[in-house]
């Protein structure tokens, strides 16, 4: 590109189009992008005027150029192109959003959404970049940035909207947004439209702080109000140019107007970038994010570990099932645990694991802010997750192998990912600590081929089990590396296998290891020895938060009181204490039926009487859940199985949850599937686990149609159990109406029909 | 918002203090955590095509309508799934308190629009109540540029997204008007306990 946009000078986009249309008064209901091939005398006389102001780049008139929008994507492209051409400027070719979400927040899937800006950028091939500007989405920008990147080779540009509050809509942070768009290769990024240039000044500075990339500021002419019933933009030019002014000073290299803006403006922001001169950068450190945030400097880092089916029998069921909710559960336990990053580990050999993989990230993403570290043997499982990401991940984890490398190091390169890498390759691992300091090494030299630099790189050492392993060599290693520079990481617990107080070993081998400068640790954070190893070492450092934290530990809960009234009472922590106690002398079937029941059932009495409200009711439950966890092996069940179910189409999913917490605490084998769930899926997991009642939920007029859908699909597919709905749109006649068997006004009532169709307390 | 709004809303029976303290909690979290936006247009009445006997019966005597919008942001939604997860009694604390709090919003905005307007204005009517139907949500979705404006898109199934949002229509009218009776053709009509849609935000 000519215009450089790392050149010495700052370069000019052009301002708002939709201003100037609306200044011509030129009535036009259609969708803009029309212009292009109705009216193209309109659009290019628009262009010229900026290109006469002194712009050094033409933006394409393609905002909602895209196929949710318009039915002739690539004739409007060519034409917006086409256009703009003859006027000798350098062409942008603009990418808006769709307008939709991009799931979990939305209903617009991600490969819906690649696949839509993919045609764009296929159309536009005669600019001369691609602007991707206005998103407020994360997961959205990603696919227009993956588009992008996959079908041209032209510089794109990432431009996000904030508000006032300094994130988006969505609750991106300037932070998140340039950590990614930058690991993803754009060539610059910056803010556009939403904000005027005072209120956008924060949020430029937070991205300048974060990239190392040539950073672009197209502000609003202010904040609009409406005068006499016109929309007016309070900054004038001359303001407006003396914020361009501001901006280069602090670092931005690019600058243009959004909404307000016009030919005028340009004209002032010229002037003043013609005397001006590009605020030299420094370059910043990569750094691990999530959608909302990115990961500070910490030491060590924190990797939980928990999510991974090995030796679980709750996590591996909830893969079989598809009912992800203790795994969701693990994450959001770790994040407030103190875990800075969550493990994400889904193998199981009889499950689709790359399927699998995609249904539990858009799931994490709602729950958790941590950054994810995907763990898979499996390269095509790791692509599915970092293609999806939108932030920086971990990948666990390459090694020396050449295998290993070719897999694996394009896909950290491709989506700008942090990489653990093993100290193992073909032959092995190295008995020494020389040889494994050989193999990180070789790692790091083969990572840098592919641009990944050596900060984006933990060096696991390889924690062998210490009965079988001196573990010497691989702390020998850790003091090597971080001797060197080189980022480290260790799994801690296999140090331990096969030997008794495992965590009291483990907390051990964690402080051993952290004197040696290990960097970064994967570990269960709920384990107390092991946080209290990680307080004690920034303690030993002087650091005065760890020492305060430390000094004021949560109590442990404790009581004298019965468990029924503890339960009754909701309080989950003492009646866990009173359970374990009890547990020394009762066996437990006897608890549940002599204190678990009864509470319930009195605490059900006293919500029917209004004697309590529902969160005391909820609370109650919960208790009782948190005991069962001490009673029963995880994942057997033994009572009959309920699926329940909030349709597709509906997203409201409390009541259910409720309901669903509610039956496993009467015994049954509840198969929560979760909210939006596809008829077809409802009949396969019945058939499958032979399931003789199916609750479903429905909370809007719209989706009780999808109720109905629902229930004759499972009949006609030839379900020949139960049906049982709820949901506050519903009426004992219309449930009856749309072929459903019974009808629960709450979860109470839901109970009660449960035990009365299957018999018994199950 | 205050706890004991929310305490009201959460239903009959006593708390004890422990609850009482998570209320606080949950009243402190949801102010925290939610970024109230609003937005509004005035339109002519024929402009839009609003189908359903209810919406028609209710702007009879208006000519001109606004169409009003408000959200609670995405941050404090994804913090009640987070809490469903692990604390499901507060979750429901939070989302309860979620609905009466967006609901305050859109009063205030009504209350701004009936200082401004000089003439008068009827009740806010909104998308599910009665026969107007949900998928109304798609026409404030373009007349008010609802993800620009406010970040809020519309599902398929004619959800708004994050939830926590609220979309309703407010009629202009040269003379106040009896109150409608506009349940009437309400499926809930003998079961609703509320009696007004508004107290149902979900």
């Amino acid at each position: 590109m000519n215009v450089n946009l790392e050149s010495v000078k700052p370069v000019l986009f052009d301002g708002a189009f939709g201003t100037m249309l609306e200044k011509k008064g030129l009535d036009f209901s259609e969708n803009p992008v029309l212009l292009n091939i109705k009216k193209p005398e309109v659009v290019r006389e628009i262009a010229g005027s900026y290109a006469d102001a002194g712009a050094d780049v033409l933006t394409t008139n393609t905002f909602e150029a895209n196929r949710y929008k318009i039915d002739n994507v690539e004739e409007v492209v060519r034409a917006a192109i086409d256009l703009l051409k003859p006027l000798g400027k350098k062409i942008a070719l603009e990418i808006g959003p769709t307008g939709k979400l991009v799931a979990p927040m939305g209903d617009l899937d991600f490969d819906d959404a690649y696949e839509c800006f993919s045609e764009i950028v296929k159309a536009g091939e005669g600019a001369d970049m691609i602007l991707l500007d206005t998103f407020t989405d994360l997961s959205e920008l990603r696919a227009a940035i993956l588009a992008a990147k996959d079908h041209s080779d032209l510089p794109v540009i990432a431009s996000m909207s904030f508000s006032s509050d300094g994130r988006t809509f969505t609750g991106v942070s300037p932070e998140s947004f340039a950590t990614m768009a930058e690991a993803l290769g754009v060539s610059a990024l910056g803010v556009n439209c939403s904000l005027g240039p005072q209120d956008l000044l924060p949020v430029v500075e937070k991205i300048l702080d974060t990239t190392s990339l040539p950073v672009i500021v197209q502000p609003n002419a202010g904040l609009p109000v409406i005068e006499n019933g016109k929309t007016v933009y309070p900054v004038d030019d001359e303001n407006f140019a003396n914020y361009g002014k501001i901006f280069i000073e602090r670092g931005a290299t690019i600058l243009g107007g959004c909404c307000g803006t016009t030919p005028e403006t340009i004209r002032a922001l010229r002037k003043v970038i013609d005397s001006s001169h590009l605020t030299p950068r420094e370059g910043k450190k990569p750094r691990l994010s999530s959608y909302t945030g990115v990961l500070k400097d910490t030491a060590p880092l924190l990797i939980g570990e928990r999510i991974n089916p090995t030796g679980k029998e709750r996590m591996k069921e909830a893969l079989r099932r598809r009912s992800y909710d203790p795994i969701l559960k693990e994450a959001v336990l770790q994040e407030q645990q103190g875990a800075h990053v969550i493990d994400v580990n889904l193998g199981l050999p009889e499950i689709d694991e790359k399927e699998v993989m995609g249904e539990v990230l858009e799931r994490l993403l709602s729950v958790t802010d941590a950054p994810l570290c995907f763990d898979s043997s499996r390269p095509e499982v790791l692509e599915v997750a970092l293609r999806r990401y939108p932030g920086v991940a971990l990948i666990n984890s390459v090694n020396a192998s050449k295998e290993s490398k070719e897999a694996i190091l394009p896909l950290a390169a491709k989506y700008g990912s942090f990489l653990i890498g093993l100290t193992l390759d073909e032959d092995g691992i190295p008995d020494t600590s020389e040889g494994r300091v050989r193999l990180a090494e070789k790692i790091i030299e083969d990572a840098a081929t592919y641009g990944i630099p050596k900060e984006r790189i933990f060096i696991d050492a390889l924690t062998l089990t210490a009965a079988s392993a001196p573990a010497r060599v691989t702390l020998d290693t850790v003091k090597v590396l971080s001797d060197k520079g080189i980022n480290t990481v260790l799994g801690v617990s296999n140090v331990s296998f096969g030997l008794p107080e495992r965590d009291e070993f483990n907390a051990l081998f964690l402080s051993e290891a952290l004197s040696k400068g290990l960097s970064a640790a994967i570990i269960d954070p709920g384990k107390k020895p092991m946080s209290s190893a990680v307080l004690a070492h920034k303690i030993f450092d002087g650091d005065s938060d760890s020492l305060r934290v430390y000094s004021n530990p949560k109590e442990e809960a404790v009581s004298k009181d019965d468990l029924k009234s503890l339960i009754v009472a909701g309080f989950d922590e003492a009646a866990k204490a009173k359970t374990k106690e009890l547990l020394e002398s009762i066996p437990p079937e006897e608890i549940i039926d002599t204190y678990f029941i009864p509470a319930l059932d009195k605490v059900g009495k006293r919500y029917d009487k209004g004697e309590i409200f529902l969160p005391g009711l909820i609370q109650s439950a919960q208790a009782v859940q948190a005991c069962f966890d001490l009673l029963r092996a995880p994942g057997t069940h033994s009572g009959e199985p309920v699926i329940l179910a909030t349709v597709k189409g509906d997203i409201h999913d409390i009541g259910k949850n409720i309901l669903s917490m509610m039956l496993e605490n009467y015994g049954f084998d509840v198969i929560d599937l979760g909210s939006d769930v596809e008829a077809e899926r409802i009949l396969k997991t019945a058939k499958e686990y032979d399931v003789g009642l199916i609750g479903l939920s429905a909370l809007m007029t719209t989706t009780v149609e999808s109720m109905k859908e629902t229930i004759t699909y499972l009949r006609e597919g030839g379900y020949k159990g139960a049906i049982m709905v709820g949901g506050a749109v519903l009426t004992p006649d219309y449930a009856e109406a749309i072929g459903a068997d019974y009808y629960g006004k709450d979860a109470k009532e839901g109970i009660k029909l449960s035990q009365e169709i299957l018999g018994g307390k199950s | 918002m205050t706890s004991e709004k929310l305490i009201g809303a959460l239903g009959p029976g006593k708390i004890t203090p422990e609850q009482k303290e998570k209320i606080d909690g949950a009243v402190e979290t949801l102010t925290r955590l939610s970024v109230p936006r609003t937005f509004y247009k005035k339109l002519k009445k024929e402009e839009l095509p609003l189908r359903g006997e209810d919406i028609k019966e209710f702007l009879d005597g208006s000519d001109e309508v606004y169409l009003l919008a408000a959200t609670l942001g995405q941050p404090i939604v994804s913090e009640i799934k987070r809490r469903s997860l692990t604390d499901l009694a507060s979750a429901v604390m939070l989302d309860t308190g979620a609905s009466l709090y967006i609901e305050e919003v859109i009063d205030e905005l009504t209350r701004q629009i009936e200082k401004s307007e000089p003439r008068f204005i009827t009740e806010r009517y909104s998308p599910g109540y009665g026969d107007f139907d949900l998928l109304h949500q798609k026409l404030f979705e373009k007349e008010l540029n609802l993800p620009k404006k406010l970040g809020v898109t519309v599902t398929e199934s004619g959800l708004l997204m994050p939830r926590k949002s609220v979309t309703a229509v407010v009629g202009v009218r040269d003379r106040p008007r009896e109150p409608l009776p506009r349940c009437s053709r309400c499926r809930l009509k003998n079961e609703c306990k509320f009696g007004i849609c508004k107290a149902r935000t979900l």
